[in-house]
């Protein structure tokens, strides 16, 4: 049989398959959904993802291996945080320490059965009462919470998809793109492709498809990427730029690569370059506004709760801002303190 | 009824039919292929008059229905089995050769990437390229899925002479 016989029958089970009438009712659900979830993703959002800038860099066009950093993601009240390398909780409520965890390199986020970590040897797993559960098998280079899913990047590259609530499901798939997973969240996934000969930079998937995002000609690299809200946020040696995962280009602002999207990616809090002070930035607009103000200390890290308090790391301390405005420290540690 | 809801409706009733057929191929399933249909069009729908070139409706309602299966094919949770497939009678209610229908019972069981990239290069008579870019992968890609999708036809049907 030839390709011609493969044609011929794809045409005869198109032909013969009997058509539906519409389901004009049906259709019309459809359409209010469709424009409804378009409103909410304007309006507001509903992603959690909470991406903190890391020290790790991927250069474009070349082909580094190192480790990207995670986006932690957090519950309404409590946070949890990497205090000496290891997992703790701070409560939401009176910032009170949890007791000491597993030994981590980085939270992935929080989920209602747990914190999604990943360990140093590339272990993707979740804490649950303490205990390390491994979620996916194999080691892990990169992992993003999406929603009831974990996306990740396995050794070998692979970009995937594992549901984990609410429970962990026993298979997952992968896309067969070449690229390196840099962040996830709200039904999109940021890939930096390096490995194709069609296109490299960054792309976002999501469920209208594949976007080239384009990035200003004088980058040379990124040094990380957050996504909320349908809004891509790329930090690169010439400041920050502000994506629609559609594509569209939306504002550039020149800047130090050190800053965070909110969930509903409806602000970008970004610290000065002196350390002591962070900018608020509709991505949209492209407007900057003056942040909270606090009296002594450097920031050293910032993100963002779930529900949208701004979270600062000064010095050992971690401060927590409601409203992106009422600032209090909330606890003191001795030892490297870290979001993610 | 405004005049772009009009103009929409008028396009769903003479495309219904064609774009239906697509997106069996597509899904090799009845009720998915309504599925997908009814959420590409709903897309098209909202924004309809923001497409300039209504002649290439059928290309735009195509895309979205590819890239709906993308979406779902990158989530575990929403894989399509291919082992097993629904019991659907003799000739899963088409009336096709025995050795086509025989061909399209294991197209329907190759993995959703494999057959919409078969649907779009024999059917659609897309290029390598323009496959790759309606499936938002790499043209390598096209050629790696072409080339493992005709193997496992191959494989499952020994008696065909499938050439690449």
């Amino acid at each position: 049989m030839s390709l011609t016989q493969l044609r011929d029958t794809l045409a005869s089970v198109s032909d013969a398959v009997p058509v539906p009438v519409p389901d004009a009712a049906a259709f019309e659900r459809r359409v209010t959904g469709v424009r409804r979830r378009r409103a909410t993703a304007r309006v507001a959002g509903a992603v959690a993802a909470v991406a903190v800038a890391g020290g790790s860099l991927l250069t474009l066009g070349g082909a580094g291996q190192q480790r990207l950093p995670v986006a932690p993601k957090t519950t309404a009240s409590d946070v949890p945080v990497v205090v000496g390398g290891h997992l703790r909780t701070v409560s939401g409520d009176d910032g009170v320490l949890g007791p000491v965890g597993p030994a981590v390199a980085s939270i992935v986020g929080a989920t209602p059965q747990g914190v999604v970590v990943l360990t140093e040897d590339g272990t993707l797993g979740r804490v649950v009462d303490g205990d390390l559960d491994q979620v996916v098998p194999g080691r892990v280079r990169t992992a993003f919470l999406d929603g009831v899913a974990v996306v990740y990047e396995d050794d070998a590259g692979q970009i995937r998809w594992r549901q984990i609530e609410p429970t962990v499901a026993t298979s997952d798939s992968a896309q067969t793109e070449q690229g390196r997973l840099m962040a996830a969240g709200g039904d999109v996934a940021v890939v930096a492709v390096v490995a194709t000969d069609d296109h490299r930079g960054l792309v976002a998937h999501d469920a209208d498809g594949v976007h080239p995002l384009s990035l200003s000609t004088t980058v040379t690299v990124v040094t990380g990427v957050d996504v909320a809200g349908g809004i891509v946020a790329v930090r690169t040696d010439q400041g920050v730029q502000f994506i629609e995962s559609g594509g569209t280009n939306l504002t550039e602002l020149p800047g130090r690569a050190v800053g965070s999207l909110a969930p509903d990616g409806g602000l970008y809090a970004e610290v000065a370059r002196s350390g002591h002070d962070v900018t608020l930035i509709d991505p949209r607009a492209g407007v900057p506004s003056p942040g909270p103000e606090l009296s002594s200390g450097t920031i050293r890290q910032v993100g963002w709760t779930a529900d949208g308090d701004l979270l600062l790391v000064v010095d050992n301390t971690l401060w927590r801002c409601v409203g992106v405005s009422q600032c209090r420290p909330q606890v003191t540690v001795t030892g490297a303190l870290r979001l993610h | 009824m405004t005049e772009t809801e009009l103009d929409f409706s008028e396009f769903m009733a003479a495309r219904w039919a064609p774009l239906y057929r697509t997106a069996y191929l597509l899904t090799g399933d009845q009720h998915d292929a309504e599925e997908l249909l009814q959420s590409a069009l709903a897309r098209t729908c909202v924004k309809w008059s923001s497409i300039r070139a209504k002649g290439a409706a059928d290309a735009y309602v195509r895309r979205a229905m590819v890239h709906q299966l993308a979406g779902r094919w990158r989530r575990p949770f929403r894989e399509l089995a291919t082992s097993e497939l629904p019991d659907r009678g003799h000739g899963g209610g088409l009336d096709v050769r025995a050795d086509q229908l025989a061909l399209w019972e294991e197209i329907r069981r190759l993995p959703p990437r494999m057959r919409a990239t078969l649907v779009l290069r024999y059917v659609e008579d897309l290029t390598e390229e323009a496959t790759a870019r309606e499936l938002g992968v790499s043209v390598g890609s096209v050629k790696s899925q072409t080339h493992h999708a005709l193997k496992r036809l191959r494989a499952a049907l020994p008696d065909l002479e499938l050439q690449p």
